[in-house]
């Protein structure tokens, strides 16, 4: 496998969020601005890439029947040091955020890689993985919280434009007042529904993407 | 998680004694990163205290006093966390500053509540919420006409809905009404003095 | 909530205000993945409540005799996912062995709570409002209630859309998201209900 081939998977044909469906929950809940859905996605992503690192340099002395369970304490050890040093060094990120750092360990997409791409892979094709696949998470992030944000309360970037009082407290661009805005976008309601909008979109694309390969075969065996 | 299987004492031992040492590395790595990182969480947990003390109390210099909690009357839920007298810089008596806790619509909020000898509010600022946004986390926007409007409310307001004066962040009156119920909670612990 | 809640604001907070998936996102993967049908879903829920009410004791007495006596609160996650996924574990052998019945109805859906981040997100919430015994357990319980109240509602109105007629790239889940969007609208009604 190539880095070429694994950054298409990570971003597009196998995106974690629209295509493997999985770590929803953080998806949907702290998407309301810029700020939240880089930070979420940078700490996954550096989470991610650094659990790929260790697994698959451990990967061949973990007994096979306990493996999940030190899966499990890896990336909660990561987990926790991120944690920590957010609180320390971003709080203002680490306040918006809540409860869902924590709640990184949880998130499917990194047991998930362990399993299915770090036990049999090198460092190397571990290390890309974990940053094309966090990438494509951060992506989908970044997506949810400009359609919610603008829709939402017409605004772009809050969080990051505008600061008044350091990081993470800036009101964003205004491109149309907040009055307008569907309000409904920014509550959990908004959440779902652009998620499935997107995860919709996503299908018809690939459908579509397909049906021209299987035209272009065609044509090609016709010649 | 761990596949169980029908094996020897010593199997069970040997991946015991891994998981234990994998255990043992993290713990050791969570404890110097918590070690770097404990400074600088007291730190920016103590300057926040200290800038919504400075919000609600006006000048340079205040020094805050606290008043143990068994001498006022704290309402039934026990919001008021903390309470202190203010001095300003040459030691007068300028007013009082109450740390509190207590529902709003959402979740808890965390708010610093000030007032002056009068028992007038000299301001009010958020510290921690989970309101909705847009709706009743405008509390916690300084910049917001709500907040703002809390400066100068003295004994006995109410919101205009309840037959006083305050008008309410539109679209959370279950936030504005906790805001100002908490603020009256404020001025009832202080005449109990 | 904070400390002085009391229990009835608890459930009514836990299942209806601030249900853990309508409100708090928590649990959204076994939510969406285990809705397409209303026993699996009943099952499921079933599951959860009884893990997360577990989870919500255990943690609360590790955390309260083992990490705040000897300062480690910095080990938190580690320590509350750590007892998760041994008590799933023994649960699943305590009823494989005991309780067979039980065993094969929730099946695959047990081993599958170890990631449900409603189990950590009710243990780390517990701690965060510094609840004592009593209001832990009720919360992890009720909150695991307000789980299957919405994982069932979720699998009926499914099992209803697979007769609708909606764009063929919605197949699966978007429509499943789009209708929790719909449902978490109707669960916003409660939002405005305020216990005193």
């Amino acid at each position: 496998m190539n880095i070429k081939q694994q950054f298409k998977e990570g971003l597009i044909t196998n995106n974690p969020v629209l295509v493997q469906l999985l770590g929803m929950c953080a998806t949907m809940a702290i998407t309301t601005s810029l700020f939240n859905g880089i930070g979420m996605g940078f700490s996954v992503l550096i989470i991610l890439t650094c659990c790929n690192v260790v697994i698959s340099l451990i990967r061949k002395i973990i007994p096979n029947d306990i493996r999940l369970a030190i899966f499990v304490l890896v990336i909660a050890g990561f987990v926790t040091i991120v944690d920590l040093m957010l609180q320390a060094f971003i709080p203002a990120l680490s306040e918006s955020l809540g409860v869902f750092i924590p709640l990184i360990v949880v998130n499917c997409i990194i047991i998930g890689r362990a399993e299915a791409f770090c036990q049999k892979n090198p460092v190397g094709a571990s290390f890309f993985d974990g940053i094309f696949q966090g990438l494509g998470y951060t992506c989908v992030l970044i997506c949810m919280c400009v359609i919610r944000e603008f829709l939402g309360k017409g605004s772009f970037g809050s969080g990051i434009f505008n600061t008044t009082n350091g990081i993470g407290t800036g009101s964003g661009i205004h491109i149309f007042p907040s009055e307008y805005g569907a309000l409904v976008l920014t509550l959990p309601i908004g959440g779902f529904i652009t998620l499935g909008c997107l995860i919709a979109l996503m299908q018809y694309v690939l459908k579509k993407s397909e049906k021209k390969k299987e035209a272009k075969e065609k044509e090609g065996a016709n010649v | 998680m761990t596949e169980t299987k029908q094996s020897g004492g010593g199997q069970i031992l040997k991946l015991a004694l891994v998981l234990l040492a994998v255990a043992a590395v993290i713990a050791l790595v969570l404890g110097v990163v918590n070690e770097i990182t404990r400074g600088p969480i007291e730190q920016y947990l103590n300057g926040k205290r200290d800038a919504a003390y400075a919000m609600v109390m006006p000048g340079d210099g205040n020094t805050y006093e606290e008043i143990d909690a068994g001498s006022y009357a704290n309402d039934p839920s026990n919001s008021i966390t903390k309470l202190s007298a203010a001095k300003d810089a040459n030691g007068n008596d300028i007013g009082y500053v109450a740390e509190t806790t207590f529902s709003g619509a959402q979740g808890m909020i965390t708010m610093v509540i000030g007032l002056d000898n009068d028992l007038t509010c000299t301001g009010i600022g958020v510290t921690e919420h989970s309101e909705t946004s847009g709706l009743g986390a405008k509390a916690a926007d300084p910049t917001d006409p709500f907040p703002q409007s809390m400066v100068g409310l003295t004994d006995g307001a109410k919101l205009s809905k309840d037959g006083g004066s305050v008008s309410a962040i539109s679209g959370a009156t279950l936030t504005s009404r906790a805001v100002v119920t908490e603020i009256q909670t404020v001025i009832d612990a202080v005449k109990s003095l | 909530m904070n400390a002085n809640a009391t229990i009835i604001e608890i459930v009514l907070s836990a299942i209806f205000i601030n249900n853990f998936i309508f409100s708090q996102f928590l649990g959204c993967c076994p939510f969406l993945g285990c809705s397409s049908k209303i026993d699996t879903a009943a099952g499921m829920g079933l599951a959860v409540i009884f893990v997360m009410g577990l989870a919500s004791a255990i943690c609360w007495i590790v955390n309260e005799y083992i990490l705040v006596t000897l300062h480690l609160e910095f080990l938190q996650t580690i320590a509350y996912i750590l007892v998760i996924a041994v008590l799933v574990q023994f649960v699943e052998m305590f009823l494989k062995k005991s309780v067979p019945s039980l065993y094969s109805a929730l099946g695959i859906y047990l081993p599958l709570i170890t990631t449900n981040c409603a189990v950590l997100g009710v243990v780390l919430l517990n701690t965060q409002y510094s609840f004592n015994f009593l209001q832990s357990v009720v919360y992890g319980v009720t909150g695991g209630a307000g789980f299957m109240l919405a994982i069932c509602l979720m699998a009926t109105v499914r099992e209803k859309i697979e007769f609708a007629d909606y764009p063929e790239s919605f197949n699966g889940f978007p429509i499943a998201l789009v209708t929790a969007g719909l449902i978490a609208l109707a669960f916003m009604g409660f939002s405005g209900m305020k216990i005193v």
